[in-house]
């Protein structure tokens, strides 16, 4: 979300254990973008307040300035919906929407994924150079607290971190 | 027009929301850190304060308690207006003491909209508060329709009004199901009541009565099966009397019986709620129910129909219903299961919990209507 145009992100990063609600400078760019550029392996974060995943409400910590490790990273979750990486905008390949589950350390994860072309399970979480993929619509619970649910537009989920992806038609 | 205290560590939206309330006509107060606002609120209380909730050293949750906990600021109507958009988030807002919470995706025309509705509400206050409570009873003939759950989510509804205190009083003696659906341990019922001095006094008949964070107290007739009886037609006349005196609405959730005890709710509520669901039999039990009410002199205006969508599929239409009942049917509460279900489960009202779930929106405004 840019604040106000600022290029400024808030976004709630999670870790397996933590949840860590700042902002980050994207420079103009989407944070899709940013995670997946491999020549830096931290975030800077701003304005970073920490809770523990099973009082996720609860501040227990707040910096001015922090940094993230890209690879700590579980998911982020985005008010915005339109969050992904710039080169998914255009196409000549029809776009397929596909709901999906997936489990991630701590967390389960649904949402819509959007494929462009031919579905291939592969080349999406193996092969693909990007470290994120981007699902639109997602709702993330803790495994051991399902009441609590963070939603939001995009959820940017760490490929490196998932351990089951189910993967459908949209219904 | 109002004096508006805005809380918030960033500067920018500190300005910007400045702006946007100035130029509303509204007189901003502005402080970039929990503390410098408590201070400057407490030295001089304002209309309504605007708290961010992620600020550095004492964050808007603490802000919202202190506010809460001061004798001068207990009443100031509470926005909180952050970038944290996830529901738990809310949740925690309401229970710190927020009245409202909006997310800074809103644009500054809904944040002002916003100040406006909750400014609108202070101005009944003080009104609403002078005069007697108002009592609104939920009734159905015919079990299993929702009334219980419509009954907890209408109280928490409408205690997230600005200035509302509202009371939970529940009837239900011999299956309660009030106490769990909002996670809340009776430690008194209200038979043992006739212990107590004569007469019961607000004070004494808060000592019975459950606090739930939403801001609803809760009065059970039950604590086991074992141990419950229904109280009289006079012991539920001078309760009942009691708390319009201390509470701006009292929810009443009613058995499914004509008894003493619920004649005397019924006859002492400005509004009876008649829940039914679209089938013939909850549809006839409503019939039934209102020949009866006539033929015992109630208030024929005082009788709301409300249909609560407990099925999915094939109820009857809501012109079929009207045309049985003979008189429109104020509210329909739409079918939503799962998320029902899991609120009740986890002892958060879904009014709560999903608050933009079409069935909390539904309960929202027949909340609204009640309190305007």
């Amino acid at each position: 979300m840019d604040i106000y145009g600022r290029g400024f992100i808030v976004a709630d990063f999670f870790t397996h254990t933590y949840r860590i609600s700042a902002r980050t400078d994207t420079r103009k760019r989407s944070l899709a973008d940013h995670l997946n550029d491999r020549l830096t392996s931290y975030l800077e974060l701003y304005e970073t307040f920490v809770s523990r995943l099973h009082k996720p409400s609860e501040i227990i910590a707040s910096y001015n300035l922090a940094s993230l490790r890209k690879d700590g990273i579980t998911f982020v979750i985005l008010a915005a919906e339109k969050e992904t990486s710039e080169r998914h905008a255009y196409g000549y390949f029809s776009k397929q929407l596909y709901d999906v589950f997936l489990t991630v350390p701590s967390f389960e994860i649904r949402g819509k994924l959007q494929v462009t072309g031919k579905l291939d399970l592969h080349v999406l979480l193996v092969k693909g150079t990007e470290n994120f993929i981007s699902l639109s619509n997602p709702v993330a619970s803790p495994c051991l607290f399902p009441n609590i649910t963070f939603t939001g537009g995009t959820v940017l989920v760490n490929k490196s971190r998932i351990e089951l992806f189910c993967i459908s038609e949209a219904s | 027009m109002a004096r508006i205290l805005v809380i918030d560590d960033d500067s920018h939206t500190l300005r910007l929301i400045e702006f946007a309330l100035t130029k509303a006509g509204h007189t901003v107060v502005t402080a970039s850190r929990g503390i410098e606002g408590l201070q400057k609120a407490f030295q001089a209380p304002p209309d309504l304060a605007v708290i961010d909730l992620m600020m550095p050293q004492m964050d808007g949750y603490e802000v919202c308690r202190r506010l809460r906990q001061n004798e001068q600021t207990a009443e100031t109507p509470i926005l909180v207006f952050t970038a944290r958009i996830q529901e738990i988030d809310r949740q925690a807002a309401l229970e710190a003491g927020a009245n409202e919470f909006l997310t800074k995706t809103a644009t500054p025309g809904e944040l002002v909209s916003q100040v406006e509705a909750l400014l609108a509400g202070k101005v009944s206050g003080p009104g609403a508060q002078a005069r007697p409570g108002q009592a609104i009873a939920l009734f159905s003939l015919r079990g299993g329709v929702g009334v219980s759950s419509l009954a907890v989510n209408l109280a928490v509804a409408l205690a997230r009004q600005p200035h509302q205190k509202v009371a939970l009083l529940d009837l239900c003696f011999l299956s309660s199901s009030v106490p769990l659906m909002l996670n809340v341990r009776p430690k008194f019922i209200l038979a043992e009541l006739s212990r107590e001095e004569t007469p019961i006094s607000l004070d004494s008949l808060e000592k019975y009565m459950m606090a739930h964070s939403s801001g609803v107290k809760v009065l059970s007739t039950v604590l086991s099966p074992a141990r419950a009886a229904p109280l009289s037609a006079q012991t539920t006349e001078h309760v009942l009397s009691v708390l319009k005196g201390g509470f701006n609405y009292i929810i009443i959730d009613t058995p499914s019986s004509l008894d003493d005890m619920t004649l005397t709710a019924l006859r002492a509520s400005a509004q009876i709620l008649l829940i039914l669901v679209p089938e013939v039999t909850s549809v006839q039990a409503a019939v039934l129910t209102l020949q009866t009410f006539r033929s015992l002199g109630l208030a024929d205006e005082a009788i709301v129909p409300v249909v609560n969508h407990i099925f999915a599929k094939g109820g009857l239409s809501l012109g079929t219903i009207q045309s049985a009942l003979k008189r429109p049917v104020k509210a329909v509460i739409p079918h939503e299961p799962e998320l029902l279900v899991l609120a009740i489960n986890s002892g958060t009202p879904l009014v709560l919990s999903q608050p933009s779930s079409a069935m909390a929106t539904a309960i929202q405004k027949l909340a609204s209507t009640a309190w305007k």
